[in-house]
């Protein structure tokens, strides 16, 4: 049951499962989820860490992957990652943590 | 499990209650403390304002009595200083006029109000401002054509009000001993919101420019877009703070740094700071909120903008969410913990779910649904959401119950649990039918988080197809195995409380309700206290604050502390009845627009943060290297303490004090330069040497700002470089203005690459001299 849910976010292999499971947060595994089973094709926009600084190596890699940078601040980044690539970036060895970039609002009682 | 009869009905006792003083109330009748007997209002008392009708009765009263107004102590009560009525007895001492609005039935009637007695001082369609002496005031509220008169009230602008009452004043004049006003000139207050109505006088400049330095907005086209400078001074700019979100944008900055040029009551903290603004929401008309990613990208171009411009920032963030693990370990306070520096302070919003049970924290226990605790979950609308964070120790399982509202007393649905590494997706039936209760989700994938190393469980509940509304249903989390969790009711949803639960029913509390990114560690969080219960409207209605007691904490302001127990808010600063700026674009309500209109009155911990950041601006104009730990710091050990032990997870060390906060924000002492001899000094000793080239910190850990003096407006080249001689980045080079100059380094080279420690040299080139300082990196 586990692998088919993971394996419908990313259409791929068991260690993108593995891979998504260990580093993607509950909410990016569910929001890919959703997307796979809704059939939709577009981009997720998350919140990463690397395992140290992400030089201009580690930016090559993460767009090979799929990874479409905006911010990269030491080992931290942003970027849309389309949700069928989600598990080829959370398998560079590399990228430690993937998060959804959350809604927040504003502050109104 | 039959808790909810007993639910309900102390709902009820409360609907009963409500009703019969609004029976009373809307009867007319007089109810007074005290007052053992009553009769009904007259038609011209209803008329009148509750001022008013004081004034007119306690001046009916002292005739009866025959004293004199002055020497009537229930009349003189009125006259004092403390009180809120413009009352003077400066005219006819037996039959004083009083100001008074009067609204009449249309503006033609102005002329019968002189025939009773007023004196028309201004008219504005059908509304008046009259003097009227206080034995005429019941005849012209006889009148069928007044409909209603209000007493002119003494009273203070909020946002003026809450200066004085934080000490900004006092700062902004330079008082207590500064050495000097501060009013945040050469400092930048970066604020990322709704949107702002950046053509509103307050946020232009004397000689009518724009006082943004740039504006990023996320709603234009896919990528966001930036307008100019020349855009915002020409008025050119398409950016709005659109109606979706209450000019809320407008008036945070308008706290914080707006300068009252359309009222000068209307000071804001920081009124000569330059100004650098985000739209963070992707729609143009502002409804909708803020994606983490791109508060991340907006808060770096700011940053980045700043350091262009080579002046230090306090960035305002208004905003938040209850989603995470409130441990300051979501990727975004990681973000927004890195950026910070020297020179580069955020201020957050604690939140505002004071009043909200959307939290429950305690010890797991029992095998089954049986043996298990459990926490009514009141959702409302279609999506609910709990966010559950525990040790990696603990050893618990998660599953849902759900109730039928018309028979509590059993679950019709009872789900399995879902322990460490487990994914329960099931649709939910009840009992015995093919009612579809919805489809859920409890995904305890994450062993160990990451980032934090917790466990985290996500439930979800959704409407499924051909289900009911889940609404309409009561849920229920129940918990089985061991260990302490804190979960968070998301979405709108509720972990309700009431008296008299059974011992297995673990309501829901407010408790750790301080949001992300509120919980970062190098941020200061703000909490809101009350600081003015009153407003006029622009129809001179005293309008007042609901549930406010002045100096209280503000019923909504979020309380700590975080999930890692560190005390939360750092402190409050003032959040409610806040008059500021009215964005054109947002079509407040009458009540909300203050005396003369452009301002309007909002609440919020989002309105208790800009008046923290207008302040650390204050603090930058003085000490623009100061560090982030070192603001709150000095605002924790100066604030006014309250709430009991300090610091507390209510008001964090207390009230922040503006003046005392200047007056602890010491002179960077650690700051020093060459003289063009190559002496050693202090750079307060060498502020007056043309042409010296100053550097602090020194050493730095990667944020370095410089100072030197241009004599005339010339050529200046600015660089760094290595011991073997290599440039490695270049600050200036170009034409700067007479005046003092203050670049900065971050560290990073030309490429954005982060510079190892070690010895550095600052080399400054101008058409009459060369100077040079060494700095010292310390990563």
């Amino acid at each position: 049951m586990l692998l088919i849910v993971a394996g419908m976010a990313c259409g791929c292999r068991d260690a993108d499962v593995k891979a998504i499971e260990s580093k993607c947060d509950a909410p990016l595994r569910q929001q890919a989820e959703g997307m796979a089973r809704a059939g939709e094709t577009g981009a997720i926009e998350v919140l990463g860490r690397a395992d140290g600084p992400i030089d201009a190596a580690r930016m090559h890699r993460l767009a090979e992957a799929g990874a479409d940078l905006s911010q990269v601040t030491d080992e931290l980044f942003t970027a849309r990652i389309p949700a069928r690539r989600l598990g080829n970036v959370a398998r560079l060895e590399f990228v430690k943590s993937l998060q959804l970039s959350q809604e927040r609002g504003l502050l109104k009682p | 499990m039959g808790m909810w009869p007993r639910l309900f009905i102390v709902l009820a006792g409360f609907a009963v209650a409500g009703a019969a003083t609004a029976d009373a109330l809307k009867s007319g009748a007089r109810i007074e403390a005290g007052q053992l007997s009553a009769r009904p209002a007259t038609a011209a008392e209803l008329k009148m304002d509750p001022g008013l009708r004081m004034a007119v009765e306690r001046a009916r009263e002292s005739a009866l009595r025959g004293l004199p107004l002055r020497s009537s102590p229930r009349f003189a009560a009125l006259l004092g200083p403390a009180s809120p009525f413009d009352l003077r007895l400066d005219d006819d001492a037996r039959d004083p006029a009083l100001s008074v609005f009067v609204r009449l039935e249309s503006e033609q009637h102005a002329a019968g109000l002189t025939a009773l007695g007023a004196r028309v001082l201004v008219q504005r369609g059908e509304l008046v401002l009259a003097r009227i002496p206080l034995s005429r005031i019941e005849p012209v509220a006889e009148d069928a054509a007044v409909r209603a008169l209000s007493l002119s009230r003494r009273w203070n602008a909020v946002l003026d009000s809450s200066r004085a009452r934080l000490g900004v004043v006092d700062v902004q004049q330079g008082a207590g001993g500064l050495p000097q006003p501060y009013q945040g000139a050469g400092v930048i207050v970066g604020v990322l919101d709704s949107g702002i109505d950046y053509t509103h006088d307050d946020f232009r400049t004397p000689a009518d420019k724009s006082r943004l330095k740039g504006l990023f907005d996320f709603s234009q086209g896919a990528n966001g877009a930036e307008c100019r400078v020349g855009q915002l001074d020409s008025l050119t700019c398409p950016e709005i703070d659109g109606s979706g979100a209450v000019g809320h944008g407008t008036h945070v900055t308008g706290i914080a740094a707006g300068n009252g040029r359309r009222n000068s009551i209307y000071v804001g903290m920081a009124p000569q700071a330059d100004l650098l603004f985000v739209k963070g929401i992707r729609d143009a008309q502002s409804n909708g909120g803020f994606s983490d990613a791109d508060i991340v990208n907006g808060v770096a171009w700011m940053l980045n903008r700043a350091l262009v411009l080579g002046e230090p920032i306090v960035i305002n963030l208004s905003l938040g969410g209850q989603f995470g693990a409130h441990d300051g370990t979501s990727l975004q306070e990681q973000f927004l913990d890195r950026f910070v520096g020297p020179g580069r302070i955020i201020v957050a919003a604690a939140g505002n779910e004071g009043r909200n049970p959307i939290h429950v924290s305690y010890v797991a226990q029992g095998t089954d649904y049986n043996s298990a605790l459990e926490s009514a979950w009141v959702l409302t609308g279609p999506v609910g959401v709990v966010d559950l964070w525990a040790p990696a120790s603990t050893n618990m399982g998660v599953g849902i119950a759900v109730y039928n509202p018309s028979d509590p007393s059993a679950p019709v649905f009872i789900s399995p649990t879902a322990t460490a590494g487990q994914l329960r997706q099931v649709t939910a039936i009840a009992n015995g039918t093919t009612i579809i209760l919805g489809n859920l989700t409890i995904d305890a994938l994450t062993t160990a988080d990451p980032n934090n190393g917790a466990r985290n469980v996500l439930v979800q509940v959704e409407q499924a197809p051909g289900g009911i509304d889940p609404a309409t249903a009561i849920w229920s989390i129940y918990t089985t195995g061991s260990g302490t969790f804190d979960m968070w009711a998301l979405a709108g949803s509720l972990f309700p409380t009431f008296s008299g639960a059974p011992a297995y029913f673990r309501p829901g509390d407010s408790d750790k309700t301080v949001g992300i990114p509120g919980t970062a560690k190098r941020i200061l969080c703000v909490g809101s206290h009350v600081t003015k219960t009153q407003w006029v409207d622009i129809d001179g209605t005293l309008q007042t604050q609901p549930n406010a007691t002045l100096d209280a904490i503000s019923g909504f302001s979020s309380r700590g502390p975080s999930r890692d127990g560190r005390v939360l808010p750092n402190f409050t600063a003032a959040g409610e009845a806040i008059v500021s700026a009215l964005s054109k674009d947002f079509p407040a309500e009458r009540k909300n627009i203050a005396l003369g209109g452009s301002y309007q009155k909002q609440q919020g911990t989002s309105q208790a943060s800009p008046h923290v950041t207008g302040i650390v601006a204050l603090m930058l104009q003085r000490d623009p290297a100061l560090t982030p730990e070192n603001a709150r710091s000095i605002l924790q050990q100066t604030a006014q303490a309250a709430g009991g032990g300090i610091p507390n997870n209510t008001f964090g060390y207390g009230r922040v004090r503006a003046l005392a906060a200047l007056q602890g924000t010491p002179d960077p002492l650690d700051c020093v330069t060459t003289l063009p001899g190559g002496a050693l000094v202090r750079c307060d000793e060498a502020a007056a040497q043309p042409l010296a080239l100053m550097a602090y910190p020194t050493p730095t850990t990667g944020s370095l700002r410089f100072r030197f003096v241009a004599p005339v407006r010339e050529r200046v080249h600015l660089a760094l470089y290595d011991l073997l001689g290599r440039r490695v980045r270049t600050l200036i080079d170009g034409v700067v203005e007479a005046g003092v100059q203050t670049p900065s380094w971050d560290g990073d080279d030309e490429r954005g690459r982060s510079m190892p420690s070690g010895v550095y040299l600052a080399k400054l080139i101008t058409p009459g001299a060369t100077r040079s300082i060494r700095l010292v990196l310390a990563r």
